[in-house]
């Protein structure tokens, strides 16, 4: 009884959380906000990647040095399938841009895009098909996903009574555009290696979302693109950890032979950038595969890579 | 000191899960004459599981003890089987001591020889401290007290003692189990018994509910807040109460667990929490905090320190103060200042220990003073209201002191008190109210199952429905938890 009852409160519940996660989210002011943003400013450049690229290359920088305008769309959760959609409503809206910066992090090919963000565009997330016997608890199995769900739930709600975002329209976008990283270091720096620290091997073309990225690519490409591809900076115990760095480089080359307008820009070298200097990093080192630029860092590392872009621009 | 977490076999682990499967499978058809070797095996395994190195320190003062218990109950001679105690509690204690306090002792002693000599660096070994080290230490120190006072006898079968320090689900986070109540357990005969298994597995359940579902939901909040004090307004209020539930649900959580595992296999384990947050003063709570714990500070530190102290007063008044009240207040404070020590090697744990102190010494000096004073009041006429006042002050007075156990310095901890205040600034709003509501259910459901013998409709309800709603919260549990989980806090100590 007790194992009958647990299948098919299992079922129904994961059943209920579904529709309602489906529903949840139908974002429905993006578009227009993004309009209305976009509208009345000429941006050239697109600036597209995980957190990385949001602590690491910034607008007000390339603004400041090549006067150009840089629209960033980079976060946490947005992978290549979520760029490629973005892409489609960017030019829509803002036009074909001149340049596209791609922040490529080693685990390229792992990253899946938020439906948080997906739920931005006119694309059906409830099609997702579900097999409902494909484990004996389904709450279990897809006990991530639920998760996210709940914390959405909550940001939405902290977003609706904190800074009233989705009323103040442009308050986001503008955010984003002034920032410059971190002041305060908020994660753990793992400066030293310890004994049997994990590494990391290369997640491979196309993982989860590659494919994506490949027709992103050809979008670019067919609309004559500059496209940038840049692997940032990684603190030198995250370097240490991502083991298969070579096979990143291997298959960015196979990209610059394949499209035309493609250059890739490798500072996650120790004759490009300081990787060694902790004050550079807020979080990341041995054992961690993922490290973010400080603003210190950061400041350096547009410098940087300002420099040698500028002639993209010319 | 270094803990290293990462490849334990905590209770709320996929490794757990799988080991706890397979012993279990196996353990009852096992004749009961090899059922303690199995048991012992399967304890061996998961502590080596983390680190295979550290067993000897584990197996190592499990024998030394076992044999000098075994001379203690052989020797006539008091000076003989003092010395064998200060030996063997020299031996159970020692790990303990080496790994856990040599850099907090040294980096001590150090910064107060400073304050003569100029330069002096200490350089820290930063050893990496078994886990559950300050729980096994303390089973052997009561067993040989035990033995020693003839409270019990000297275990003859080395495995059975093996096994009541190595228990394992008792081994890392306790409950600290006396022999005396465990190894005649091991005597009995066990058998399946699916009522006991039910109401082991129910147990392991509501104990993954306060673990995953509360606390590791409460320290979302309490991490930002005590990471990051300035301007958070009543979030600190708010912060403290919530860490004086995380760390409660995080603990008993893990109490629970292994209690109900224990009872799964057919042990009885000793109750560790008795709704201490519904206590009416500081004794009370410490009746109920721990038990296991704060029983094993009553019996082996409270009371020899209160007797030795009061001993050598051979008037009944000393300075106009009774005998009694210096034997307690010395007791206690000392007691209570260990006891901070035990929880970690640092000066927060240490000033949380005596803050503990203090308000259990005022309590005790006021006792009188209090009682005059709820009469003049009338108080005593509104037993209820009383008891809500005097339940609010202790919550109030415990989730004080839980600053500086949380707080990861003494400066921290007393920017943290700089910084309350009853304003709010606005900030994670929804958070703050999401875990209000978290709070809140938890508290139901704990008056709940307190209350559950008196209340009719939960005993006279349908096996049916019963079945039904252990379903619903076992999913519940499964949708509220947090996906990546914290390991408990009390593995640290």
């Amino acid at each position: 009884m007790f194992i009958l009852f647990l299948f098919l409160f299992d079922r129904g519940l994961f059943y209920f959380i579904s529709n309602l996660e489906a529903n949840f989210y139908q974002e429905s002011d993006f578009e227009k906000r993004f309009e209305r943003f976009v509208k009345d400013i000429h941006f050239t450049t697109l600036i597209f990647g995980t957190s990385r690229t949001y602590e690491g290359i910034h607008p007000y920088y390339i603004e400041e040095k090549l006067n150009q305008k840089a629209f960033k769309e980079s976060y946490v959760g947005k992978g290549p399938k979520y760029n490629y959609y973005f892409y489609k409503l960017y030019k829509k809206y803002a036009g074909i841009p001149k340049v596209v910066i791609y922040g490529v992090d080693y685990f390229i090919y792992a990253v899946d895009s938020d439906p948080k963000w997906m739920s931005r565009f006119d694309i059906n997330t409830k099609n997702e098909k579900i097999d409902y016997f494909s484990s004996p608890l389904l709450l279990v199995k897809y006990k991530k996903k639920i998760d996210n769900f709940l914390n959405n739930i909550l940001i939405r709600l902290k977003e609706e009574m904190e800074s009233e975002i989705s009323k103040k329209s442009l308050q986001d976008f503008i955010k984003i555009h002034n920032y410059t990283g971190l002041t305060v270091k908020n994660k753990k720096l793992v400066t030293q290696p310890y004994k049997n620290y994990e590494r990391q091997a290369y997640p491979p073309f196309p993982g989860k979302e590659g494919l994506y990225f490949m027709k992103l690519l050809d979008e670019l490409e067919r609309d004559h693109v500059t496209i940038l591809l840049v692997i940032l900076p990684d603190f030198f115990g995250s370097y240490k950890t991502n083991l298969q760095r070579h096979e990143l480089i291997l298959h960015l080359r196979q990209l610059r032979n394949k499209y035309k307008n493609l250059y890739y820009y490798n500072y996650n070298r120790i004759k490009k950038f300081p990787l060694g200097n902790p004050g550079y990093f807020n979080d990341g080192g041995y054992g961690e595969t993922n490290s973010h630029l400080s603003q210190k860092g950061a400041k350096l590392f547009n410098e940087i890579l300002v420099k040698d872009i500028k002639k993209h621009f010319q | 000191m270094i803990v290293e977490l990462r490849l334990q076999m905590i209770f709320n682990s996929v490794d757990f899960l799988i080991f706890f499967s397979i012993v279990f499978s196996i353990y009852f058809f096992i004749p009961q004459k090899f059922k303690w070797g199995f048991l012992l095996a399967a304890s061996y395994f998961f502590y080596g599981y983390w680190k295979i190195e550290y067993l000897i320190l584990l197996i190592v003062p499990t024998i030394i003890v076992y044999f000098i218990s075994f001379k203690i109950s052989q020797t006539q001679s008091k000076r003989r089987r003092k010395l064998l105690l200060i030996l063997g509690v020299i031996a159970g204690l020692a790990v303990l001591l080496v790994y856990k306090y040599i850099d907090f002792i040294g980096s001590s002693l150090f910064s107060l020889a400073g304050i003569f000599i100029s330069n002096l660096e200490y350089n820290p070994f930063n050893l990496l401290w078994p886990i559950g080290v300050s729980f096994y230490s303390f089973k052997l120190v009561s067993y040989l007290v035990d033995v020693y006072n003839e409270k019990s006898k000297a275990e003859k079968h080395l495995g059975y003692f093996a096994l009541y320090v190595s228990f394992f689900p008792q081994l890392l986070m306790g409950p600290i189990d006396r022999a005396v109540n465990f190894i005649p357990e091991l005597k009995k005969k066990i058998y399946v018994d699916i009522d006991r298994v039910v109401s082991g597995f129910r147990l392991v359940v509501w104990g993954v509910f306060k673990k995953m579902v509360i606390s590791d939901r409460l320290a979302i909040f309490v991490n930002e807040v005590f990471r990051d004090p300035e301007q958070q307004g009543i979030n600190l209020i708010f912060g403290a109460y919530f860490y004086a539930f995380r760390i409660y649900c995080d603990f008993s959580g893990y109490s629970d667990i292994a209690i109900g595992i224990s009872r799964i296999l057919g042990f009885k384990s000793m109750n560790n929490f008795d709704f201490p947050y519904f206590s009416k003063s500081m004794t009370q709570f410490w009746n109920r905090w721990h038990i296991s714990l704060s029983t094993w500070l009553r019996d082996y530190l409270f009371l020899p320190i209160a007797y030795a102290v009061m001993r050598p007063i051979k008037t009944p008044k000393l300075y106009r103060i009774k005998a009694e009240t210096w034997g307690y207040v010395i007791g206690m404070f000392l007691t209570m200042f260990l006891g901070g020590l035990w929880h970690g090697a640092r000066w927060t744990f240490v000033i949380w220990g005596m803050l503990h102190g203090i308000y259990l010494i005022v309590g005790y000096i006021t006792k009188k003073t209090r009682k005059k004073w709820v009469k003049k009041t009338r108080l005593n006429k509104f037993p209820r209201l009383r008891y809500v006042i005097s339940v609010f002050i202790t919550f109030n007075l415990v989730s004080f002191a839980w600053i500086f156990f949380r707080a990861e310095s003494f400066d921290k901890a007393l920017s943290y008190i700089k910084h309350l205040r009853f304003g709010s600034t606005g900030k994670g709003t929804v958070y703050l109210l999401f875990n209000l509501i978290l709070v809140s259910i938890f508290i139901l459901l704990e008056i709940l199952y307190k209350n559950r013998k008196k209340l009719t409709f939960i005993r006279q309800m349908p096996m049916v429905l019963k079945v039904v709603c252990f379903v619903f919260f076992i999913c519940f549990t499964i949708i509220f938890a947090v996906d990546t989980s914290n390991e408990f806090i009390y593995l640290q100590f």
